[in-house]
């Protein structure tokens, strides 16, 4: 018996609709732990010499041994695949109850293969897996589909869903959740729409996982709870959430402005935290077993009509408020927040792109006849949710806008220094020209430019914004721990917003599972992941290697215009050696490949041999 | 004036040697500018200051009736 894991990942068969079941192992769990690790792991595996976007493409959703149980934030689940958007090792995870559902249901995970021939449903109710015609969902929107599916399946059943854009394979589709979470990043929602599944929707009964030591467990997890509503953040992170991180932002010159043009927003209070709450009705809400709710469901009227949308959170507030240019009101971002959530698109990736066309457009590089003759402006909702709508149903320019900012930048064989992307993804929230460690974690980030993996930017600003003998290692050190939560599927804020000891974790998945976790134990598994996700990148794309780890040329060569940090840059020399320290300190040759000796330290050199 | 500020979150070790409040001779009234200034820290490292559980504007004036409700610099988000 696998303590702490059902044991069982159902293996889903689209196209003939069949059911198989793999066995979760314990050299799984020892190796990989799960949810990232058992993505990397399958990944790995079964998917050498498969494009994106064919029937052999396979996607993972995974839970994790703290998935779903008394953990604080242990309301994670983990969706990865070779991104259609990069073409390299992709994952996203997302917060709400679905993984809670799945355990409840006695499934670690599912893998879904091949097509479905027709828009489908795939229903799970504890070990009952069936497959129901979507005809009459497909089209529809995020939050339509979801209120359908729980009036037909009940309030208990937890939904994923995708939207029109996933449909239409838009590459940066999300996927959508408990009315207002999304799995946005790396285009989960564009593999998922490929294969023809509209919903994914889960019950369980529960009572399918059992603990090593039940009593011990809860205890600690006791524990951890509390510590949390003890943080002297507490109040201030509840209120708040992400939303408070506007004015940070602004205040250190590290908003996206413009499409990155630069860092400071003007009248930014328009858009930020404190207006939202003391403006609009504002609830809190929370993933399953959260005890600091970082949801923000804002209900507001806009052209007359109401919404409710939960958040905007920052990163949206950045990449679709001030990257947008948009500082008149935050129901602005709260409406172009909801148009995206329903279409079903990434709002960083959307922001990103739609930042990229506007200043396209200004440079004479989009011509007006691709815009059915408008004028892209900034500071313009009707710009951006007209490009929202284009993007998400291939029309016109969003045929090209559609594929991500990288490719939009070649297509019209133009604006490459100002397409805001690492690897093919576009970069979330944070401007990096005055913070090294964070430009070297997005510049290394394993799924393209994403601040989950490595949020530098405290450490930047700690040690004076510039590139110390320690940056690297503080990177790398980041690298492993954001990602090990990926791998538990439990959320990361109890520890980075309230301060909740990473001990904590070490102890429930030791008594979880029976295994005697540390702490290092744990990290040394991430680190293993790592090191697979960068041999997935050199297996899949052709010429991989160290030139794919660099900003973009905005970011080494135009120093920021205006704002707090106004005349940082970092120019390519002094990136380039903060680039051989970190491939020295993580035992990578110089092209920034993993050698012999480090998969052999890790202890996969043979099964990453066996699959290269 | 002396008062005392909670400092809270995790750069506590930046900003008051560890420990959770920190006392400054300072005018009322006064802004959270202000106060970063007196106290000769950096800005970057405070990611707010609330007076009561209220994020304060950087240049709003914080007065003695304010301060009744208690002034809180909050560390920034986490360790990374």
């Amino acid at each position: 018996m696998l303590y702490g894991y059902a044991g069982k990942i159902a293996r889903i068969n689209l196209k003939t609709r069949t059911v198989k079941i793999d066995e979760v192992t314990e050299e799984m769990a020892r190796n990989w732990i799960g949810g990232r690790g058992f993505i990397a792991y399958y990944v790995w595996k079964e998917q050498k010499g498969v494009k994106p976007l064919t029937p052999e493409h396979n996607l993972y959703l995974m839970t994790g041994p703290l998935s779903g149980t008394e953990t604080p934030g242990s309301g994670k689940f983990d969706i990865g695949h070779l991104s259609p958007l990069t073409g390299g090792y992709g994952d996203s995870n997302v917060g709400g109850k679905i993984s809670k559902a799945m355990r409840d249901a006695g499934w670690d995970g599912l893998i879904l293969e091949d097509i479905s021939p027709e828009p489908v449903i795939i229903y799970i109710e504890d070990d009952k897996i069936e497959f129901i015609d979507a005809s009459d969902l497909w089209g529809k929107g995020t939050f339509e589909v979801e209120e359908i599916l729980k009036e037909r399946y009940g309030q208990d059943a937890e939904v994923l869903v995708i939207g029109p854009a996933a449909e239409h394979l838009a590459k940066f589709s999300m996927i959508h959740h408990d009315l207002g979470r999304q799995a946005g990043r790396t285009g989960v929602g564009t593999t998922m729409g490929f294969k023809k599944v509209k919903a994914i929707v889960v019950k369980g009964s529960g009572g399918k996982i059992q603990y090593a030591r039940d009593e011990e467990f809860k205890k600690i997890a006791r524990e951890a709870i509390v510590a949390c509503t003890k943080s002297d953040n507490y109040d201030f992170w509840v209120k708040y959430g992400t939303t408070s991180v506007v004015q940070w932002s602004n205040e250190n010159g590290a908003f996206p402005t413009r499409n990155f043009s630069t860092a400071y927003l003007e009248n930014y209070e328009k858009i930020d935290g404190r207006y939202m709450i003391e403006t609009y009705d504002v609830k809190h809400k929370g993933c399953y077993n959260c005890p600091s709710p970082c949801g923000k469901v804002m209900r507001f009227t806009y052209r007359g009509k109401e919404y409710v949308v939960e958040g905007p959170e920052y990163e949206t507030l950045a990449l679709m408020g001030g990257n947008l240019g948009i500082n008149t009101d935050v129901a602005d971002v709260a409406y172009l927040n909801w148009v995206a959530d329903n279409l079903g698109l990434d709002t960083i990736s959307s922001g990103a792109v739609i930042s990229w066309a506007i200043e396209a457009f200004q440079k004479g590089i989009i011509p007006k006849s691709m815009v059915d003759g408008r004028e892209l402006k900034w500071n313009d909702v009707e710009t951006a949710e007209y490009l929202l709508e284009k993007i998400a149903y291939r029309e016109g320019i969003g045929k090209i806008l559609a594929e991500g900012v990288k490719y939009a930048a070649d297509y019209f064989g133009a604006g490459h220094e100002f397409a805001m992307q690492v690897k093919g993804q576009e970069i979330s929230g944070y401007e990096s020209r005055w913070a090294p460690g964070m430009m070297l974690a997005y510049a290394t980030a394993d799924i393209g430019a994403h601040h989950n993996r490595a949020w530098a930017i405290t450490y930047d600003i700690s040690v004076g914004h510039k590139i110390t003998p320690e940056t690297a290692d503080k990177v790398i050190e980041l690298q492993h721990i954001r990602p090990m939560f990926d791998m538990l599927t439990t959320c990361r804020l109890q520890w980075v917003e309230l301060g909740l000891d990473l001990e904590y974790y070490a102890k429930l998945l030791s008594a979880a599972t029976g295994i005697d976790w540390t702490l290092q134990d744990m990290l040394k598994a991430a680190e293993r992941v790592w090191n697979l996700t960068r041999m997935i990148w050199f297996r899949h794309k052709p010429g991989f290697g160290r030139s794919w780890d660099y900003p973009p040329k905005r970011w080494l060569e135009e120093p920021i215009p205006t704002g707090p940090a106004k005349g940082a840059v970092i120019p390519k020399e002094e990136f380039d050696k903060l680039l051989d320290d970190y491939y020295a300190k993580r035992g990578w040759d110089k092209n920034g490949r993993p050698t012999k000796e480090k998969l052999q330290e890790l202890g996969i050199l043979e099964f990453v041999e066996e699959n290269m | 004036m002396e008062i005392t500020i909670k400092v809270a979150g995790h750069a506590k070790e930046y900003i008051s040697g560890g420990k959770s409040t920190i006392t400054v001779d300072i005018d009322v009234p006064f802004t959270p500018n202000d106060l970063i200034e007196k106290l000769g820290i950096n800005k970057g490292l405070v990611s707010a200051i609330t007076v009561g559980d209220t994020i304060w504007r950087w240049n709003e004036p914080i007065t003695e009736e304010d301060m009744k409700k208690g002034i809180t610099i909050i560390s920034p988000v986490g360790g990374g």
